[in-house]
Formats: C-alpha cells, sequence, structure tokens
C-alpha cells in the first residue's frame, strides 16, 4: 500500500536545530495541522494499544516477533522473517544496515554525552557545559564525523537561544528544552504477542511522539508501520494516546547531511495495517509456511 | 485482465470480516439471508421515508438538496452503490447513510469512504465528509473521508480482486464474536466461534 498523502505532512528541512527537532515552519504545521488533524480523525478504541486483550488487537499466535520484522517490508514476501524464525538462518547485516546501526549508536552515545555534560555543569557554567559537548571524541566514519558536527552546532544555538530566551532556566529545564528526546526506551510488546524487549526513540514536544531515524534510504510506504507499531506497544504499556509519529530521512551527499522529516497521523488505517502484518507474519511463522524468495533477496535470506 | 465489478457492501463485509465476499464470490449458492438482515431492510425503508420530512439540521447543514437512493458507479474503480442519501450543497457532496446500530464501526467507516469515493467519480465534485444517521438514537456521526481511508478502501478492492481470482481463501476476522450471527458461519470448518 502507497503512503498517504494528506495524513502525512513531509517537509524538507536542511537548516533544522537538530536530527530530530522540528524547524519552526515543521512546529507550526505540526500543531496547527498534524495534531489538530489526529484528534479530529480519532482512533477507533479497537485500535489502541490498551484493548490489546480483545480481538483485533489480541495476538492470535504465540510468536513473539521483533518489530522491525513485522514492520519491514524489505523483503516483500516476508521470508527473511520465515529464514530466522524457522530455518534459524542467521541474518548477515549489508552495508546499508551496518552504517544506519553505526550512526543510530553514535546519535545514543552522543545524546548521553550532551545530557551528561548539561547536568555536570548545570546552568550556572553553561559555556564550560558546551566546552565538554565539544570533546565528544570523533568517529572515524565520516558520515559519523558529519553528523555528530551538524549536531555540535546545532546544540550550542539551541542552548544560546534557550537561555536568550529564558534567562532563569534551570538545569533540567534546559535538559528538556533542547534535547527532548529518549533514545531507546525499551517497551515491553507481550501485549501485542512482539517481543518483550523492543525499543524505540521518543520525541517530546508537548504531546509524545514515536521517532524513527533512518539513515541513507529512501522514503518506503511501510515506514510509517514503525511507528504505528510503537505506538500501539506504548498505549498498551502506559495507556496514554499516541497520535503522531515522526520519520527522519537523513543522508549524506558531497559531506554534508541531507534531511527530510515526515509526521505521520496514526490513524486507524497504519494501525491495521500493522496489525494485519503482524498476523500475517505470525502465522507464517506458527505454520511454518515458506512465501518463497522475492526479487533481489538477500542471500542469507534467499536460501 | 477484466476487472469484475464490485460493490460498496463487499467493501463493508470485507471489513468486517473478508471471508464474507469472497464466499459470495466463490461459491455457487443463493445467499441465505438472516432475520437480521430482513429487519435492517425495513427499518431502512422506514428511516427514508421519515427522513424526506426532516430538515437537514442533524448534519449541521443549512441548505441542500437531498437525494434517495442514489446509484453510484466508477468505471475506473470497477466499483458500485447504492447510496441511503446524498445531500447536495452548493460547496460540497455530502453521503449519508443509515444504520441501525448505536455505534460507527470501522466497516461502516470505510463503507462510506468507499461510496465518497464513487460520489466523486459519478459526480466529479471532491467529498470531504460523510455521515452515518445511526437510527435507533436518531444521531448523525460525521466521518471525515481522509487520503489513508481512500488508500484502505483501493487496498480492500485490489485484496479481494486478489483472493477471489486466485480461489485464496482469506484469514477470518479476529472478531470471534462475529461468527455467531454470520450466514455463513457454516463454512468457516477451521473457525472455532466463540473464541478469542
Amino acid at each position: 500500500m502507497a503512503a498517504s498523502t494528506a495524513d502525512s505532512a513531509a517537509t524538507s528541512s536542511p537548516e533544522g536545530p537538530e536530527v530530530f527537532m522540528p524547524t519552526t515552519e515543521e512546529r507550526k504545521r505540526l500543531l496547527r495541522g498534524v495534531i489538530p488533524r489526529a484528534r479530529r480523525l480519532g482512533v477507533d478504541d479497537t485500535l489502541r494499544g490498551w484493548s490489546w486483550s480483545a480481538p483485533p488487537l489480541l495476538s492470535p499466535y504465540e510468536v513473539p516477533l521483533g518489530l522491525s520484522e513485522v514492520a519491514s517490508a524489505y523483503c516483500e514476501t516476508g521470508r527473511d522473517v520465515y529464514a530466522r524464525r524457522v530455518l534459524g538462518t542467521e541474518p548477515e547485516p549489508n552495508e546499508k544496515m551496518l552504517l544506519g546501526g553505526s550512526l543510530h549508536g553514535t546519535l545514543r552515545d552522543w545524546v548521553v554525552h550532551a545530557k551528561r555534560s548539561l547536568y555536570a555543569c548545570g546552568v550556572g557554567r553553561i559555556e564550560e557545559a558546551l566546552e565538554r559537548i565539544r570533546t565528544f571524541p570523533a568517529p572515524e566514519l565520516p558520515e559519523a564525523k558529519t553528523l555528530l558536527q551538524y549536531e555540535t552546532d546545532a546544540i550550542e544555538f539551541r542552548i544560546r537561544e534557550a537561555m536568550s530566551q529564558f534567562p532563569r532556566i534551570g538545569t533540567d529545564a534546559i535538559v528538556a528544552q533542547v534535547l527532548p528526546v529518549t533514545l531507546g526506551q525499551m517497551l515491553d510488546g507481550a501485549f501485542l504477542g512482539l517481543s518483550r524487549r523492543l525499543s524505540t526513540d521518543l520525541l517530546n514536544l508537548g504531546e509524545p511522539v514515536v521517532l524513527d531515524i533512518i539513515f541513507d534510504d529512501e522514503k518506503r510506504s511501510f515506514h510509517r508501520l514503525t511507528l504505528a507499531g510503537y505506538a500501539l506497544v506504548l498505549e498498551a504499556v502506559y495507556e496514554f494516546p499516541v497520535d503522531v509519529g515522526l520519520t527522519v530521512y537523513a543522508g549524506f551527499r558531497d559531506g554534508r547531511l541531507r534531511m527530510e522529516r515526515e509526521f505521520t497521523v496514526l490513524g486507524d488505517e497504519v494501525r491495521m495495517e500493522f496489525i494485519e502484518a503482524r498476523d500475517e507474519k505470525q502465522r507464517m511463522v506458527a505454520e511454518a509456511m515458506d512465501p518463497g524468495p522475492c526479487e533481489g533477496c538477500e542471500a542469507w535470506c534467499g536460501r | 485482465m477484466n476487472l469484475p465489478d464490485l460493490t460498496v457492501t463487499d467493501v463493508r463485509q470485507y471489513v468486517y470480516c473478508p471471508r464474507i465476499p469472497y464466499y459470495r464470490y466463490t461459491l455457487p449458492l443463493e445467499r441465505p439471508v438472516t432475520a437480521k438482515m430482513d429487519l435492517g431492510r425495513e427499518e431502512h425503508e422506514s428511516t427514508s421515508a421519515k427522513e424526506s420530512r426532516r430538515t437537514l439540521k442533524a448534519y449541521g447543514i443549512k441548505e441542500g438538496e437531498r437525494r434517495f437512493g442514489v446509484d453510484l458507479y466508477s468505471r475506473h474503480l470497477h466499483l458500485r452503490g447504492r447510496i441511503d442519501m446524498v445531500i447536495f450543497t452548493r460547496y460540497e457532496l455530502v453521503p449519508v447513510e443509515y444504520k441501525m446500530t448505536s455505534d460507527v464501526g470501522l466497516h461502516h467507516k470505510y463503507q462510506l469512504a468507499a461510496y465518497a469515493m464513487l460520489a466523486e467519480h459519478t459526480c466529479s465534485q471532491t467529498v470531504s465528509r460523510a455521515f452515518v444517521y445511526l437510527t435507533p438514537e436518531k444521531r448523525a456521526v460525521e466521518v471525515p473521508i481522509t487520503a489513508a481511508m481512500r488508500e484502505r478502501v483501493r487496498g480492500v478492492l485490489a485484496e479481494l480482486r486478489r483472493s477471489v481470482w486466485n480461489e485464496r481463501l482469506p484469514a477470518p476476522t479476529p472478531h470471534r464474536g462475529r461468527c455467531y450471527g454470520c450466514e455463513y458461519r457454516r463454512f468457516c470448518g477451521d473457525v472455532l466461534a466463540g473464541g478469542a
């Protein structure tokens, strides 16, 4: 199914403050467009994560798949899941996966480092905090270097902006203001018949937003299923509504970071699509039904 | 490939349980009519008669022309349907479907989306919202018609055609409670009605 255009607001933002932070225009679009639209459309209560104990969310099979296994459709037939779960094949990560994993790891380490520097110095010694943030060891990977250079410049701007706007801001508040993200929030997916050790990224823009950062890949219609899946799990675990997701597409060209952020309203359709994919893939594994290889299958998957 | 025409009812039933339209198209049977279906038809007729005497206040519309039992067809979608009422205003087309229920289910939502798409194709005017008129409560519920809903309807039509064409039995609805009143219950040997 193709990605919807009206229910997702795609915006180009080469000058965004941080990879995950929306620009002023994007924030306006989010607050005046995406969030009100999500509230107006609403979500059928049977498709809220907290309705996990009844159909259609109730998992019909005892096959705790990872969320990415359900949501991902890089392998069109889903044979990658069959190969891994039924045949016991060990996946061989391709170059893109390795790069993505490495950049995600770098970004997570940097966020912890930046938050730690701010807490250690406090707002009283903000220049020292900025100095500390700059001391993050330069990674070898050129893409990671570019990413961190961008992040370091951006956070300096954000901190100075916050300090000038709110001169009496406290340490904890400035961290929340300039880095309102939780990277790698752990979640128990068992409510939805998924793995018990899921991990997601979250952005707090006054409303919880599921965050998915995708490095060096084009937009694909199934990317929004990841957002819907994590929204369902968050709703099941914490029982608060999650109506908006954000996919950040980050790529590198000529040593420069290029970004596009796409907000998605997590309405009935994308939730249903996720649940249908879950049921289909769990059934495939539970009943050991080989879906056959897809075109361009990875070697380990098509074996 | 010659695409057979489908109906809006197929869309609603597919969302309710994908097996119902599959059986309708693949089994050479006369469709059994349940008491619930008879009751629904009678209620529909009586609501249409009453509706013609009402104002459009329930829909928050001041002026508009109502047409009842409008036949809609789209050659592009290979889809047809007959909607209970369409309100024609200066600025928009508003499809309305009567339902003898107290709430709007997902299957009703996508039925309306399908009607909206058909109305657009038939009348060459955009539809951005539709209504379900809940007859027991005498209340109209607005359903915004979004791009994602249209996409879903297209997906349902494609999936339904695929399953009928390939004679591939779709998975049953996860809502097993629905199986009790289903006219095709005896054909679903692999489904244990009443379970989760």
